[in-house]
């Protein structure tokens, strides 16, 4: 999500400036009141009014916590680690190449393969020392055999989850994340609208002699290429339709997916609100009123999740509920969540400081805040995140084309100087794949350059100015004695300023260039990345989908939109296919990170920092875990009525005497 | 007043249509046949000439359906689906937000006429007094002030110092349909913030008005039959006086009640400014040009009541 109003972000800062002066003068080791509410109602800082809560069609980090409390997935995130833990499927199989999936849903008599975590699992965890909290607080997992209902009383089925992904590959959707389904296959030719080509004779679809695949083009390509067009004639053109997706019911209980390639994370993927399924009877009920988008409006919505939507008043609140009907209903503590969508950071700051919320989401603080904060608010929290700040180079420019120059961008920049100014915990940027379980981070990446080695991801003011006059810029000055001009492409927001200012101030006294910084409106600046249009480097935010380092790796990939900087190379691509190929997990991982290490040694950007995810929240809000998605489900969260300063000052001193005995 | 109203809209329509970036366009660029999709679903595949027809046939009140392929007629404009907000209707989020914004709008104008008519009319009578440096002092420093400044300024102390009134958001004491009406702890610091700039104008403009009319003949003239002082102001000044204020009423009231970012923002109002500058920043086209489409018809509307206004106040420019 980002924050791209320009008006706001001036705003921020100022109303910031203004309150720090005695906002921050709360004393005491919290920030404002802190007395629990009297019920187990919780008041959510959300950040922003959700575009839509249809899960098919969301695209934002806010709509994402508003659809947790609502909805289920075959799988939900873990509290802590972020990975899938039964929801909806509680059993899943694969086949010996990841190439297909079958997920057995809650009413499955006799689900088989692998059971996903449960609640069972959090208590082991807990009594193993992972966990820091009980997550289940002793409760016990529903049995398997007795099936999930939408809020209705409907029985949750595999029907509702072909309709559902159906709808999302289905063209008259427009679902913005479709993509992240197109490991299914057929979802992309669905989705694009491609047709292929059946011989009116055998019924069998024509294949291209080459490559023996089927031969797939849009209806309009098979019209106008001359070629195509002469295939077509003599056979029938055949376009995709939803019913082409290789996902299946095989009974009531039992889904099942084929996948175009080996996709070894699939089941990683499956607590995105892409994959969770929708309730056919409200979508079908709001289209026979006239409009089908309204089925998500409290009047319409039907919920699988923990929780019902009560009230939805747009850019005031949105009141979730609990659902009674709730598979696993009597975990959920909270009665009743209120999600206020503020989207200025300075407002979100004072409503919780007054009492008036007890929780918000990630990065919705004004930066002059975190300073104070961080000095002794125990209520102040700064967590690692999935996320990845770096500025891409456009390597179509000469002469950024050159990887010495890149190199020395790289090993010119001092990214710990820029994390000390943010001052957020953010980790210093040395590759793209933030820090994760079982992945080993590139650190170091020696690459020999005339007969002389260099650590190309290091800080090396003096190597950098060296690979510089290699690369024909002796001092930051070119063979035809003109400066080496480097444009940082920005949208308009302080913080990008900022960074923008020190690295140009570093880039300036370390190799000599001549740094401009070129910011633009946030649509703007869209079109110019998107157009290669930037001269030298461009800012670039990613945060990850799901918790494995393809979310990023697959950025780079030919054919990626996302990839903006204009490299790409094949043996790249065939080593990421070749790594998700790879079903021992731990093999793959260093598969994974060979492809790491050859995407930096071409290094089509410059790694800044890390995310973090920093925010404030209430003493008494429990069932809360640090993770790095800042997905927290709702379904665990509690609130301790009890809870109270003096209490925890008691158990304090209790505790350093019985250490001192 | 329609023409008009048309001719802003084709202006909005074009500038919009021309404006770089799309109303898709995201940090994670979506892929071109989602982005195909997403434009053949709001009509973007379309000629432009193709899309203005269109959007002006259903501001007119024409609405073509898909499945029936035929147009039918309704007496009010349909601006459409929202490009950001994907469940709502234009139609329904200004219902939604107008009444909020209304309502601030006109408490703040209330107390903006209280307050600045009487500290004009005090500083006319009294002028070139303490009184009168002090009341023109303190409207300086009102239209000086920035409400962004101001705002946080008395959220700090009535809010986070003496916790007497909640920092931001509204809570409702009647909420009817569309209609809501908010408490008055809840109301009570947007109102004087977006007041403040107001109270200073209006106490300047009520104060320089007043002077010139009590120049005037026909107050001699008034007092020379022996009038009481108060009569002369109330019944006689304060008519030829209030001009200036009315004609910057009608302007000042068209843009207060469509909704002000920076108090809306501040506060967390869940009023129709944030849409508008929000909608020009998304790209949202349909939601900026029915925006654009009301606070036209508003502006024209509150100047034909000035004009109304006028000739009530002031006979010499009334038709006979």
């Amino acid at each position: 999500m980002m924050m791209n109003l320009s008006c706001r972000a001036v705003l921020s800062v100022m109303l910031a400036g203004v309150i720090l002066l005695t906002g921050c003068s709360s004393s005491g080791d919290y920030f404002g009141k802190t007395s629990p509410p009297d019920q187990q109602r919780l008041v959510y800082l959300n950040a922003a009014e959700p575009e839509t809560l249809d899960p098919a069609k969301s695209t934002g980090v806010p709509e994402s916590h508003i659809q947790d409390a609502l909805f289920d997935g075959l799988t939900k995130y873990h509290p802590k680690t972020s990975e899938p833990v039964a929801a909806l499927a509680t059993h899943f199989e694969t086949n010996s190449d990841n190439t297909q999936f079958t997920f057995y849903l809650r009413g499955h008599p006799s689900p088989r393969g692998t059971r996903l975590p449960n609640s069972e699992t959090l208590r082991a965890d807990y009594e193993a020392g992972e966990l820091d909290e009980d997550f289940s607080r002793g409760h016990a997992s529903p049995p398997d055999n007795i099936p999930a209902r939408w809020s209705d009383g409907r029985i949750i089925t595999a029907h509702d989850f072909v309709y559902s992904w159906r709808r999302v590959v289905d063209p008259a959707t427009a679902a913005d994340y479709a993509s992240l389904l197109y490991y299914v296959k057929n979802a992309e030719q669905i989705n694009s609208g491609k047709a292929r080509l059946r011989e009116q004779a055998t019924g069998r679809f024509r294949l291209d002699p080459e490559t023996g695949e089927e031969i797939i083009a849009t209806e309009k390509e098979f019209k106008e290429d001359p070629n195509l067009s002469r295939l077509a004639a003599q056979s029938e053109v055949v376009k995709f339709t939803p019913e082409d997706l290789a996902a299946r019911s095989l009974d009531d209980f039992t889904f099942q997916v084929d996948m175009r390639a080996p996709t070894a994370f699939f089941v990683n993927m499956q607590s995105h609100h892409i994959f969770y399924p929708v309730p056919r009877q409200a979508i079908e009920a709001a289209s026979a009123s006239g409009q089908e988008s309204l089925w998500t409006q409290p009047r319409y919505i039907v919920t699988s999740g923990a929780f019902l939507l009560k009230e939805w008043r747009p850019y005031d609140k949105i009141v979730a509920v609990k659902n009674p009907q709730y598979y696993d209903a009597k975990l959920v503590a909270l009665e009743e969540i209120t999600f206020l969508p503020i989207n200025d950071n300075t407002t979100n700051v004072n409503i919780y400081k007054a009492g008036a919320a007890d929780a918000m989401s990630g990065n919705a603080i004004p930066q002059p805040f975190i300073e104070v904060l961080k000095r002794g608010k125990k209520d102040f929290h700064i967590t690692p995140s999935l996320g990845s700040y770096f500025y891409l180079i456009n390597t179509r420019k000469p002469p950024f084309d050159n990887p010495v120059v890149r190199y020395a961008l790289n090993m010119a920049t001092d990214k710990r100087a820029i994390t000390e100014f943010l001052a957020a915990g953010q980790i210093p940027g040395i590759s793209l794949v933030p820090p994760m379980d079982n992945f080993n981070q590139t650190r170091s990446l020696e690459v020999t350059i005339d007969g002389k080695s260099y650590d190309v991801l290091g800080y090396d003011p003096a190597a950098a100015r060296e690979l510089l006059a290699k690369a024909g810029f002796a001092d930051g000055v070119g063979r035809n004695g003109q400066r080496l001009k480097v444009e940082i492409l920005f949208n308009t927001l302080e913080a990008h300023k900022q960074i923008a200012e020190i690295v140009q101030q570093q880039w300036r006294a370390n190799l000599g260039l001549d740094v401009t910084l070129v910011n633009q409106e946030w649509k703007v600046y869209l079109e110019t990345l998107d157009n290669l249009h930037y001269g030298g480097v461009a800012r670039r935010g990613w945060i990850g989908d799901y918790v494995d380092p393809n979310t990023f790796l697959d950025l780079f990939v030919t054919g990626s939109v996302n990839n903006g900087s204009g490299w790409t190379d094949p043996r790249y691509d065939s080593m990421l296919k070749e790594a998700n190929a790879t079903t021992d997990p731990l093999l793959r991982m260093k598969k994974l990170q060979q492809s790491e290490a050859y995407l930096l040694k071409a290094m089509p950007f410059v790694p800044i920092y890390t995310y973090t995810w920093f925010y404030l929240r209430k003493p008494y809000v429990r069932g809360v875990a640090p993770n790095l998605l800042d997905q927290h489900p709702f379904k665990y969260v509690w609130i301790d009525k009890e809870w109270s300063e003096n209490r925890i000052a008691d158990s304090e001193i209790a505790q350093s005497q019985s250490e001192t005995e | 007043m329609v023409p008009m109203v048309m001719l802003v809209l084709t202006i909005t329509f074009f500038m919009v249509s021309l404006a770089p970036g799309s109303p898709f366009s995201k940090e994670r660029k979506l892929p071109p046949e989602i982005e195909a999709n997403l434009n053949a679903k709001y009509g973007f595949d379309q000629p432009r000439w193709k899309q203005y027809t269109s959007f002006m046939g259903r501001i007119l009140g024409f609405t073509y359906d898909q499945q029936s392929q035929s147009y039918s007629w309704h007496p009010y404009p349909d601006f459409g689906d929202s490009t950001k907000y994907k469940d709502r209707r234009v139609n329904d989020i200004i219902k939604e937000a107008l009444p909020v914004s209304a309502i601030l709008g006109l408490t703040a104008y209330m107390i903006a006429l209280v307050i600045g008519l009487t500290a004009g009319i005090l500083s006319s009578l009294k002028q070139n007094s303490w009184l009168d440096y002090l009341t023109m002092s303190t409207a300086m420093l009102g239209v000086s002030v920035p409400n962004f400044v101001l705002g946080p300024l008395l959220m700090i102390v009535f809010s986070l110092t003496l916790y007497w009134l909640p920092p931001a958001r509204m809570e409702w004491m009647l909420e009817w349909g569309y209609l809501r009406i908010p408490t008055i702890t809840t109301l009570i610091l947007p109102a004087l913030t977006l007041a403040a700039i107001y109270v200073a104008y209006i106490a300047r403009m009520t104060r320089s008005g007043m002077l010139e009319t009590l120049r005037q003949d026909y107050i001699r003239t008034a007092r020379a039959k022996g009038l009481s002082e108060w009569r002369v102001v109330m019944r006689h000044a304060l008519r030829g006086g209030l001009l200036p204020v009315v004609s910057f009423t009608g302007p000042a009231l068209a843009f207060l009640i469509s909704g002000t970012i920076v108090v809306e923002t501040i506060f967390a109002v869940p009023g129709l400014g944030r849409y508008f500058v929000e909608a020009a920043s998304n790209r949202d086209h349909f939601l900026l040009l029915g925006i654009t489409a009301f606070v036209a018809v508003s502006l024209m509307l509150f100047n034909l009541l000035v004009d109304i206004a006028y000739a009530y106040i002031d006979p010499r420019i009334r038709y006979e």
